[in-house]
């Protein structure tokens, strides 16, 4: 028992931090970059790009997936700013393509 | 020039015939473990995606023949291609290939096996069509060596949006032809995804249960 609620308490503790970087309320109109994304038909084969935006936490502040828009919205952390060719990278590392890349803000 | 091309690669990836499981390949790193009850046979597939391209892959499959009373077991292993996916800003369009090399065992038959597929296939949001075959050959027993072809088409009754449950009503025909059983079933099949999970569930027109569980590890 004592070694099943430090088990279960990480992986509360892993999912939570999941979640923090997914912003459901994150749009066209709020984020800081608009990213087209061609081949993004369901989301069983776009978790992938959640998984990879996930781990971009130092520029990446949350970021929200628009299957109906086939978007990617991403928020910078303050001051950051990804690279359309970074972007590009972890797109295409989740077999996808990067159709368009659009930044809405003066990030850095 | 690009366009011109995409279409007719896709075009031509319509005339693979291939086994139509989900993607056998997903994405450099990534891990799926599928089981499932098909025909009265039981499959265990596992795969791990090294890169775009390339996937390693294990089968096992049981099987059980009630007229003679005899268990089967295919055991192959081996690698999964990917040979083109084409992403369109409302569309996708894969081709694979899938090479296995193993052994099984059939009371009075064992020895090597061998399988061989190819698989292609273009899906919307709203529609699916896929087709494929695969050929299953024992070196030791030729009387065994089988072939089968599939053909899906399916259709999405509501676009989900990302990590709702999605749903899909599919029909699958399939063929099969051996020494020993030739057949030729219809299949209706309904198909759920939530978040990295799949499940599918159908029956043939000749009754049999389709029973198929998919977990994508991300």
């Amino acid at each position: 028992m004592k070694k099943i609620i430090p088990v279960i308490l990480s992986c509360v503790l892993v999912m939570a931090s999941w979640a923090s970087t997914i912003n459901g309320n994150l749009n066209s109109e709020n984020a800081d970059a608009i990213v087209k994304v061609k081949g993004m038909v369901c989301s069983f084969c776009s978790a992938q790009l959640e998984k990879f935006f996930v781990k971009e936490k130092k520029l990446v502040q949350s970021f929200n997936i628009d299957m109906d828009n086939n978007s990617v919205y991403l928020k910078f952390q303050k001051g950051q700013k990804m690279s359309e060719k970074r972007i590009s990278e972890i797109v295409e590392a989740s077999t996808k393509s990067v159709d368009s890349v659009t930044y809405k803000t003066a990030a850095k | 020039m690009l366009k011109i091309k995409q279409t007719v690669l896709t075009l031509v990836s319509f005339c693979f015939l291939a086994s139509l499981w989900p993607h056998p390949i997903t994405f450099p790193t990534g891990s799926s473990i599928t089981i499932k009850r098909h025909n009265d046979d039981n499959h265990l597939m596992a795969n791990y995606t090294w890169i775009r391209h390339l996937a390693s892959s294990l089968h096992v499959e049981h099987g059980y023949d009630k007229a003679l009373d005899q268990h089967r077991y295919n055991v192959v292993g081996g690698f999964n291609f990917l040979l083109w996916r084409l992403n369109y800003l409302k569309s996708q369009a894969n081709a694979y290939v899938i090479t296995q090399i193993g052994y099984f065992d059939k009371q009075l038959d064992s020895g090597l096996s061998s399988r061989a597929a190819v698989m292609a296939d273009w899906e919307s949001r709203r529609y699916f069509v896929g087709v494929g075959a695969d050929y299953n050959h024992f070196f030791e027993s030729n009387h065994l060596d089988s072939w089968t072809a599939k053909a899906r088409f399916g259709f999405a009754p509501y676009l989900a949006k990302y990590n709702q449950l999605q749903s899909w009503m599919k029909v699958e025909f399939e063929w099969n032809d051996s020494k020993i059983k030739e057949y030729f079933v219809v299949r209706p099949i309904v198909r759920f995804y939530f978040k990295n999970f799949l499940w599918e569930v159908g029956f043939s027109h000749r009754g049999d249960l389709h029973l198929e569980f998919m977990v994508n590890f991300i």
